[in-house]
């Protein structure tokens, strides 16, 4: 490890969040690595979407600190943390659902477009945006679709616009929150294909409640109890971790 | 894409091209109406941007309205400022305003937006009546007879011509519905209807949403105060009724009828507003009442406006 020291994209200390009595998210100590597919899993009500939140910016925590890159985002508000490359996919599918997919997907494509090369652009961007929205839609299949409004897209699809979406913006970081819930035994397959095909460059959060599934995808995964993190290890060691047995795979 | 592209350019020249053109056939008295209408319609325009693109529904655009027609008639009345400069001035104020005014009314949303901008209208309306020495208030001020002529390019503007009036109010028009026109279709136009559409998402993506919708209402408020500013000057008056909530209620009323998130729809809902007034008060002393009925079975029919309605069922193109 000396040479290679791992680049730590994110990571949060000692995180706090409280709803009236219940600790949400408690002393909550995590690190993420530059590329990684992290699962996150544990019980309902474990506090994993209020952890995530608070990464986001969609929460504010009572106290604690998130870095992100090198620098402390705590108090950044929402969409300058997506800025800086933090996208988040929400469990409730958000869609502009009175928009066409292509318009959806534009909005995303527009805000990527903006941010990297902010010199040497040209200002033409119309012909470059689709292009852009083109190939988004190619990578999640969606490129069918284009022209259709996107409320009247069937759930599955709908995912994967609200991912698409995610990706047009180019992000460094993508959370998702459940991303598999509601979709057929097929559709979770070719979910974990497509998660295969971005993961390049990219590293990505999986908060989960289908096991397979994120043992499948995940590098590394963190157990979640009780607000707190009881167990972090690679998808084989969670599966033997007697505490996780008991706290969540047991019941 | 392209396509409809060049289709919604030729509808939109065709309009101003029309407009150009009625003068030769029409009779003065429309003349002096349409000039109306289209500065009207320029109000409307920038009602649109904030409420049918950004989906902000403000109950108190008379005050930007009014903001342009006083920041262009006080310095022409009180301190003999040529026309050209007032008006310019009034540019400059009204977008200042709309900026103040947003960057504390845009902490609110829904239903509390519409009260707060009801209210600072209601305070402004209320603040022109109240400082009656310098504004008149309901009597209002006729502008001085300098202030009917301007020079510009080496030549005489004559303000008393029906004609030059008409012409100015319809280069104003073709400049705000360029410019409209431009923007909806651009990166803007987008970030408005995402806001819209679903802020908290547009929010998540990574846009300073609060941002967003202060342009919309620099923009919005810039061009009502525009439209004050054009209707003083013409028409040499400035006064109280203009700030008051009819005009708010009015410039709502053209966007929705015409079509709301569409671009030509409050100038066609500023046409169809006005002459139905016009046609029913010749016959009735009811004529609000006609026209109420008339509106019903519009809405009834075309509940997203004229040209929203026309635009969802048969052509899609239309920006």
């Amino acid at each position: 490890m000396a040479a290679l020291v791992a680049v730590s994209l994110l990571s949060a200390k000692k995180l706090n969040r409280r709803f009236g009595g219940i600790a949400a998210v408690k002393d909550v100590d995590f690190s993420l690595e530059q590329g990684e597919i992290r699962g996150i899993i544990g019980p309902n009500g474990a506090g994993k979407t209020s952890f995530v939140n608070l990464l986001s910016g969609r929460l504010a925590p009572d106290s604690g600190q998130v870095v992100f890159q090198g620098v402390d985002i705590t108090r950044q508000s929402v969409w300058k943390r997506a800025r800086l490359g933090i996208a988040y996919s929400f469990q409730i599918i958000s869609i502009y659902p009175g928009l066409t997919v292509f318009d959806n997907v534009a909005i995303g494509a527009q805000l990527g477009m903006q941010q990297p090369s902010k010199s040497g652009q040209s200002r033409d961007q119309e012909p470059d945006l689709e292009e852009v929205v083109g190939s988004c839609l190619k990578l999640t299949g969606l490129d069918w679709g284009r022209t259709q409004l996107a409320s009247e897209l069937a759930y599955g699809h709908q995912r994967l616009l609200e991912i698409t979406i995610n990706l047009a913006v180019d992000p460094t970081l993508l959370i998702l929150d459940e991303p598999t819930q509601g979709l057929s035994v097929d559709e979770i397959d070719e979910f974990a294909g497509l998660l295969k095909r971005i993961r390049s460059g990219r590293t990505i959060i999986l908060i989960e409640h289908n096991l397979p599934f994120v043992m499948n995808l995940a590098d590394r995964v963190t157990v979640m109890d009780q607000g707190g993190i009881l167990a972090e290890n690679d998808p084989k060691g969670i599966q033997m971790d007697a505490r996780v047995k008991a706290a969540y795979l047991g019941k | 894409m392209t396509g409809s592209g060049k289709r919604s350019l030729t509808l939109h020249i065709g309009v101003l091209v029309l407009l150009f053109l009625l003068p030769f056939i029409l009779p003065d008295y429309h003349q002096l109406v349409i000039t109306r209408i289209m500065i009207l319609a320029i109000f409307a325009l920038g009602y649109n941007i904030l409420f049918g693109y950004a989906g902000l529904l403000s109950l108190g655009h008379a005050m930007f309205f009014a903001c342009g027609l006083y920041a262009a008639g006080l310095p022409v009345y009180h301190l003999g400022w040529e026309v050209p400069l007032a008006f310019l001035f009034a540019i400059v104020i009204s977008a200042l305003a709309a900026a103040l005014i947003g960057a504390i009314a845009l902490r609110t949303q829904g239903v509390a937006f519409m009260i707060v901008t009801l209210m600072f209208a209601q305070a402004v309306y209320l603040g022109t009546l109240y400082f009656s020495d310098v504004t008149g208030a309901d009597e209002g001020l006729v502008l001085p007879e300098h202030a009917r002529s301007f020079d510009a390019l080496g030549m005489r503007v004559d303000l008393t011509s029906p004609e030059v009036r008409y012409y100015i109010a319809l280069a104003l028009l073709s400049a705000a519905v360029l410019m409209v026109c431009r923007w909806v279709n651009g990166g803007l136009g987008r970030e408005w209807v995402a806001v819209r559409e679903n802020e908290s998402r547009t929010r998540m993506l990574g846009y300073n949403t609060f941002l967003i919708k202060l342009k919309a209402m620099v923009i919005s408020g810039t061009f009502s105060g525009g439209a004050g500013a054009a209707y003083g000057l013409l028409f040499a008056y400035v006064g109280s009724t203009f700030a008051s909530i009819q005009y708010s209620i009015d410039a709502l009323l053209f966007t929705l009828l015409g079509g709301a998130g569409t671009v030509l729809g409050p100038i066609l809902g500023s046409f169809i507003m006005f002459y139905l007034v016009d046609f029913f008060s010749g016959h009735t002393t009811a004529y609000l009442l006609a026209t109420g009925v008339v509106l019903i079975l519009l809405i009834m029919y075309f509940p997203l406006g004229v040209l929203g309605t026309l635009r969802k069922k048969w052509l899609p193109w239309l920006p």
